[in-house]
């Protein structure tokens, strides 16, 4: 049976809100895994797009996507995409006996994580699953690294090494968003 | 004073001894700061109890290690890597790959990890 995100407790994460995230993300192959284009993502006239994850074990999520209509897909598409391929990949995707992605990680993603991962100037990440059911969201440019894991339970860590603004942190936690987005930020080619 | 025992490490095997580890499609990144700009991520080195196979007892070479998995890539590190982050590294045969072998200790800090995922050499690339 389909789930909305209403019907799990998170109406709030039902909706994404493209307004105010006017960035665009930079084109770049950052993964293996590349989600190929997908027709079901495309926004309507209306500046709003309403698509289902399915995951492996069965659960759905269903998220809408709220925009003036022209916002460009770049801004968005790439990120949507990938999840939605990754929602897919079954137990022991990775041979060593992993789980599969958890619905519970692509909604602490959405409610943590997407004010970063879609800001002005944060260029496309690579996203990784995580044996656990976790995800795991890594740049490394420029010199600067950056990685997001965030698990289906118990705390996020992440890691910036930014060498030239002297910033060297691992923490498990609250996220200093902060710090990571002027990473992130120094990284992109507009950054010179 | 108490000293906390780190993790079970076999002496036999030495610090050049070559470990493979299978790479699924999913878990590789682009860094610009490392050769061919492509690598494993640091999430594949997140168990305590890391899966690999000692490669000079890795009977039929890359081709046993990936039956099955022709997809995937591989990537290659040394006990001595491994120790220098602070895990040990054991053998754990089994029928299929009598050369196997695991790589204890905690990997809860990011760090070890990536380093490890920045280091170690690439055999082959996932699809390749």
């Amino acid at each position: 049976m389909s789930q909305t995100a209403a019907d799990v407790g998170i109406a709030a994460l039902a909706s994404v809100d493209l307004h105010r995230m006017r960035g665009g993300f930079e084109e770049h192959a950052s993964t293996g895994l590349r989600a190929p284009a997908n027709a079901n993502l495309t926004m309507a006239p209306s500046g709003r797009l309403r698509f289902e994850l399915v995951f492996a074990q069965g659960e759905n999520l269903e998220l809408e996507l709220r925009g003036s209509g022209a916002e460009p897909a770049t801004l968005w598409r790439p990120f949507f995409a990938t999840i939605q391929t990754l929602a897919r990949l079954s137990p022991d995707w990775d041979s060593y006996g992993a789980k599969p992605l958890s619905q519970i990680t692509v909604q602490r993603v959405l409610t943590k994580l997407l004010p970063i991962l879609l800001h002005d100037g944060v260029p496309e990440a690579a996203i990784v699953p995580t044996r656990d059911g976790g995800l795991q969201f890594e740049w490394h440019r420029r010199g600067i690294d950056v990685e997001i894991r965030v698990p289906p339970e118990g705390p996020i860590e992440f890691l910036v090494s930014d060498p030239d603004a002297g910033v060297d942190e691992e923490q498990t936690g609250p996220m200093d968003e902060g710090v990571i987005l002027a990473a992130l930020q120094r990284m992109s080619p507009a950054t010179n | 004073m108490t000293t906390v025992p780190g993790p079970a490490d076999d002496g036999s095997i030495e610090n050049d001894v070559e470990l493979w580890r299978r790479i699924p499609p999913s878990q590789w990144v682009s860094d610009d700061s490392v050769e061919g700009r492509f690598r494993a991520s640091s999430a594949n080195f997140d168990d305590d109890e890391l899966s690999v196979v000692i490669a000079r007892e890795c009977t039929g070479g890359l081709a046993t290690l990936l039956d099955g998995h022709e997809h995937f890539g591989v990537a290659s590190f040394t006990a001595g890597e491994a120790r220098t982050l602070g895990w040990g590294v054991v053998r754990d045969p089994d029928d299929l790959l009598p050369g196997h072998a695991l790589v204890l200790g905690k990997k809860s800090h990011k760090k070890g990890k990536q380093k490890l995922a920045k280091s170690c050499r690439i055999l082959k690339l996932p699809g390749s």
